[in-house]
């Protein structure tokens, strides 16, 4: 049998290591977890950054993230760019290393975005043995996360999670399940969350992914700019009661707040396990942050735009 | 990313060399959704890929943008987006080529056939923070010994020797057409400034203790340090920069005597005379 987490540690409740937090984060010295660090703003550093992530790394376990494997790319795998991942990750002592299940470029451009493959048996086969050697140059499994998507394709035979699934079992791979993610593409592509929740690997599931989107009405966007709304906190639930502990990563990109509402907003990952409901200031169509939009016994969440909050640009 | 949006992107001819697709006919290879179409779930990667990266060239570029207002730095970042595509996995590469960009286009002279000023101020202005930039996050020495002005001074005490200085990591050594420095470090305050006068000037660019420092330079300094920066010796350096006589020798060392305690060098390497 599987080891839940591929093996790897429940490192608790985490935070995305972002510049405008380092002063108070090596001042302070917060009582958090672990952070996770988008690999590729350290690669070159030589400057405060990489000084700031030795330091940090010295004191809290951390985790990397990478946004340019570009693993669905026709363009061949940059072995400089693996090799210094690998030099990074041992170097930093990084627990785990993660990226996309995207492509960000062909013929050597990178679009610095994190673009969708059509899920069929064709990219299936391209994606898995690409991991493989990913993960043979890494020495270690890659994790990889499901990216929010704005986009199907007409060549799509596979359900998301049922890609995911057979790509993480036949490359013997990890994934970190981005909930909010999910929740942004079951509106954006027409599919229930539930079912995606339910049907993922879940021994599999090394991390979790929170963080809040912006609704446009006719879509929604992952901007990681604001707190995570009580349709995810759900959905996280959900993924938490059948994956068991797994590391929850709170990510927070614009309008970055001040350090200690970031953190909070990750302990309400903690609270909402332990108690069933978030705080007081989750937003909800009644603006009632005590009694929970959903619970346990509901089957399915419905994500029909009544119960997205419109946030204000 | 076509900057023009979908349609154009479909209609162009780098899509076009892969597939032959009328905009209409774009729900063959990506579906709709129940409440967009194809072309409007397209566009939101097109909108996402010029806002982002633009914002990326903002952050990276403050007070150009603050220079040319918000209207005439997106439009020229908009067009170096378009013409030159990023081609790392780091977006700390992207603006690396923006300085070079915007002097290849510098349009030669205006609509009246007078030839303009500022566009060289641009021009410089990018250079010196995209400079900053990498002088900022690339190597450094901290951490490391550095050579103090006592240890200058021990090197070069013995006359039979020749004398090498090892730059820091992080030196560099700018020449621009203007003061940008000066109009950088208003700005950056938050104060407005003039467009300043054309003037030759000379900077000393470093990092220490991971702050950035800019040192201007006498055209005398400048080409002692270009000549040391080069690998020369400090006797070759000093007659670069005219020394012949004694006082002038002994003001220039103690010029690098200063540099020395600020940090510009890491160490000095002593070879026999020839």
């Amino acid at each position: 049998m599987r080891l839940p987490r591929l093996g790897h540690s429940h490192l608790g409740f985490g935070i995305g290591l972002r510049t405008v937090h380092f002063s108070h984060i090596l001042k302070q010295r917060p009582n958090v977890d672990w952070f996770e660090f988008i690999s590729e703003n350290f690669l070159h550093s030589g400057g405060r950054a990489r000084y700031v992530l030795d330091q940090i790394a010295e004191r809290y376990p951390v985790v990397m993230h990478g946004v340019s494997m570009s693993i669905g790319s026709s363009d061949p795998l940059n072995f400089d760019y693996l090799r210094k991942l690998k030099r990074l990750a041992k170097d930093v002592r990084a627990r785990w290393v993660s990226d996309h299940l995207c492509w960000t470029g062909v013929a050597g451009i990178n679009t610095h975005d994190l673009l969708p493959i059509p899920l069929n048996e064709e990219t299936l086969k391209h994606v898995v043995g690409r991991i493989r050697i990913v993960q043979d140059v890494l020495e270690r499994p890659l994790v990889l996360e499901n990216p929010s998507t704005y986009v199907g394709f007409a060549g799509d035979t596979m359900r998301e999670w049922q890609f995911l699934s057979e790509m993480a079992e036949q490359a013997d791979c990890g994934l970190l399940l981005d909930v909010n993610n999910v929740y942004v593409s079951s509106v954006n592509n027409d599919f229930d969350p539930v079912e995606y929740i339910r049907s993922v690997p879940h021994e599999r599931v090394v991390q979790f992914h929170l963080a809040g989107h912006t609704n446009c009405q006719t879509h929604l966007i992952d901007t990681h700019d604001g707190h995570v709304i009580e349709a995810v906190w759900a959905l996280y639930r959900l993924a938490r009661e059948l994956t068991g502990e797994v590391s929850t990563l709170l990510e927070w990109d614009a309008k970055i707040p001040e350090f200690p509402v970031v953190h909070a907003e990750v302990l309400k990952a903690r609270d909402c396990f332990e108690t069933g409901r978030v705080g007081a200031d989750v937003r909800t169509p009644d603006n009632d942050g005590e009694t929970p939009v959903w619970n346990a016994a509901i089957k399915s969440i419905p994500h029909s735009l009544e119960f997205l909050v419109p946030v204000a640009k | 990313m076509h900057p023009d949006g979908v349609v154009p992107g479909v209609l162009g001819p780098v899509a076009r060399q892969h597939m032959e697709l009328s905009p209409g006919e774009l729900e063959r290879v990506v579906t709709r959704s129940m409440s967009l179409t194809a072309a409007e779930r397209v566009a939101i990667y097109s909108r996402a890929y010029h806002a982002r990266l633009t914002e990326c060239l903002e952050a990276e570029f403050r007070v150009l943008r603050h220079a040319l207002g918000e209207d005439l730095f997106h439009m020229f970042a908009r067009s170096y987006l378009s013409n030159c595509p990023s081609q790392s996995y780091t977006l700390a590469d992207l603006g690396k080529g923006f300085p070079g960009y915007l002097r290849d286009t510098r349009p030669a002279e205006s609509p009246d056939g007078k030839e303009e000023a500022w566009p060289d101020f641009i021009i410089d202005l990018a250079r010196f923070e995209r400079a900053f930039s990498e002088v900022y996050d690339g190597p450094g020495v901290e951490g490391s010994p550095m050579l103090s002005a006592e240890g200058l001074r021990t090197a070069l005490a013995n006359r039979d020797r020749q004398v090498r200085l090892m730059p820091a990591a992080s030196l560099r050594l700018l020449t621009f057409r203007y003061p940008v420095h000066d109009y950088f470090h208003t700005a950056r305050h938050g104060r407005d400034s003039e467009l300043p006068a054309l003037a030759e000037t000379f900077l000393a660019m470093n990092r220490r203790d991971y702050v950035v420092t800019t040192i201007e330079l006498s055209a005398t300094q400048h080409a002692l340090l270009s000549g040391l920066l080069e690998g020369q010796t400090v006797d070759q350096s000093l007659r670069r920069a005219g020394a012949s006589l004694p006082d002038q020798r002994q003001q220039l060392v103690a010029c690098m005597e200063k540099w020395s305690e600020q940090g510009f060098f890491a160490m000095a390497m002593v070879e026999k005379a020839n």
